[in-house]
């Protein structure tokens, strides 16, 4: 196994990069923290819109989320990989396949984090900022989500990690991540996939345990200043 | 300056206002009272319109506020504290005070730097600026709450149990600054069980019951028809 790591670190690491795409861990962690850096102000739109008074709106809205969070990441890789382009003519290389169904998948989560994170503040934050005279919308910038977001900074983290364990689908659309470059090595190596794909299951476990053990620390943190302070949000 | 008029409010199957009708001059101080569950708070919160009504008329200005169009630009001009403060967490004591002057009143920084320094001077807190609400007592957080309304120079002030929240000792801070505006001339409607606050501030004694305006009295002969209750009670 340490013989393993020795000689295909850099593959695993960075896969052929640069004599190829760049790909391994790194293109793992840039997918996962690209998707969830795009899926979270979509996310956020998406809750406002859930929460909207306009009752059509939340009602769409609502209707698009409960879709997407009822179908499989892998349907929406499949759609996009293979749907798209026999309707439009365009065809989407993998790893853009992947950011774009990731986007989708996780913004429909993050948007329900988000909400809960705006429901649990109390109803006299919005009040407070409506005696003022604020519009609706700054009401929600200013004071709604910068609350609700720290407070949720947490769950959004634990959702990175998952995220970074969904990009390994990405293998099925030879999306050059840490999954394809693993296979890449066992197929050379043919007779270790034992210790091959042992050594990817290390590689994810730190990784997604390292992200969850910062959210548990951060929601520690939180929960602290809370107590010590009342309702304190900053 | 705030006419009721025959005010209706209705929860669901519950009557909270009975035909509520009485006025507010300018300048005026009235003490709204009453046993809990009477629609002392649900009665104050109609007038920004925080609870919409359900028949009659309120008039702020003589602006029908449950039609009018643009209820920021009317909501700018009516200060409201709440009973639990309303403090947005996230934000100093300045930036609580300015954030209305900044983003309703669009006034550039440092002049509502200025303005929200003189309010929070004038209450006392002028040390406490850069504090996060958490940082500070109870009765600190509701003197800063009551500089961010009287910030936007609104025409009338409204407390809603203002010192409900409170710890007894932190009481009478928040009281003498609602005193203090009194006695600049502030028009305020103020909901509060402190019955001493309202006789030595109040014009006018509003009395709530089961959702009635059941007495609308001027302090003293208010004061006078609930000694005569009591003695009526007494030796009944």
């Amino acid at each position: 196994m340490i013989e393993i790591i020795q000689t295909y670190w850099l593959d695993l690491l960075i896969g052929s990069y640069p004599n190829g795409p760049l790909g391994g861990l790194a293109m793992t962690m840039i997918i996962a923290v690209v998707s969830i850096a795009l899926a979270v102000p979509l996310g956020v739109l998406l809750a406002l819109a859930e929460l909207s008074p306009r009752r059509w709106l939340s009602l769409v809205t609502g209707a698009l989320i409960t879709f997407v969070r009822g179908v499989p990441l892998l349907m929406f890789i499949f759609w996009i990989y293979f749907v798209v382009p026999v309707i439009t003519g365009i065809s989407i290389q993998g790893t853009t396949t992947l950011i774009i169904a990731l986007v989708i998948f996780e913004s429909a989560y993050i948007s329900q984090i988000v909400k809960a994170g705006i429901l649990a503040l109390p109803k006299g934050q919005s009040e407070a900022a409506e005696s003022l005279g604020m519009a609706p919308w700054q009401i929600n910038v200013k004071i709604i989500l910068p609350q609700a977001i720290f407070n949720m900074t947490p769950s959004l983290i634990s959702q990175l990690s998952s995220a970074v364990k969904d990009t390994s689908l990405g293998y099925i659309i030879n999306a050059t991540e840490v999954t394809f470059a693993t296979a890449q090595i066992n197929s050379i190596l043919l007779t270790k996939p034992m210790e091959v794909f042992g050594i990817l299951a290390i590689v994810f476990f730190v990784v997604c345990t390292s992200l969850t053990g910062l959210a548990s620390l951060l929601e520690k943190r939180l929960g602290h200043a809370q107590n010590a302070a009342g309702v304190r949000a900053s | 300056m705030i006419e009721f008029e025959a005010v209706e409010k209705y929860f669901g199957d519950r009557h909270i206002l009975k035909s509520i009708t009485g006025s507010v001059s300018k300048g005026q101080v009235v003490v709204v009272c009453g046993p809990s569950g009477s629609g002392k708070s649900t009665l104050i919160r109609t007038v920004n319109r925080l609870e919409s009504i359900d028949g009659g008329h309120l008039r702020v200005d003589g602006r029908d506020i449950h039609t009018v169009r643009n209820i920021n630009e009317l909501r700018s001009g009516i200060g409201f504290v709440f009973q639990s403060f309303g403090l947005f967490p996230h934000m100093s004591a300045l930036d609580n005070v300015m954030i209305g002057l900044r983003r309703v009143r669009k006034l550039g920084p440092a002049e509502a730097r200025q303005i929200a320094m003189e309010r929070l001077a004038g209450l006392g807190l002028a040390d406490k600026a850069d504090s996060m609400p958490a940082q500070l007592s109870g009765g600190q957080q509701q003197r800063v709450a009551i500089a961010r309304a009287v910030s936007m120079r609104p025409a009338v002030m409204l407390f809603d149990e203002p010192t409900s929240a409170l710890d007894p000792e932190l009481v009478s801070e928040v009281l003498a600054a609602i005193e203090q505006l009194a006695d600049e001339g502030m028009t305020i409607i103020c909901v509060t069980h402190e019955m001493g606050f309202a006789r030595r501030v109040a014009d006018r004694i509003w009395y709530l019951e089961a959702g009635r305006l059941l007495h609308n009295l001027d302090t003293e002969d208010f004061f006078k028809l609930r000694q005569a209750m009591r003695l009526e009670a007494a030796s009944s």
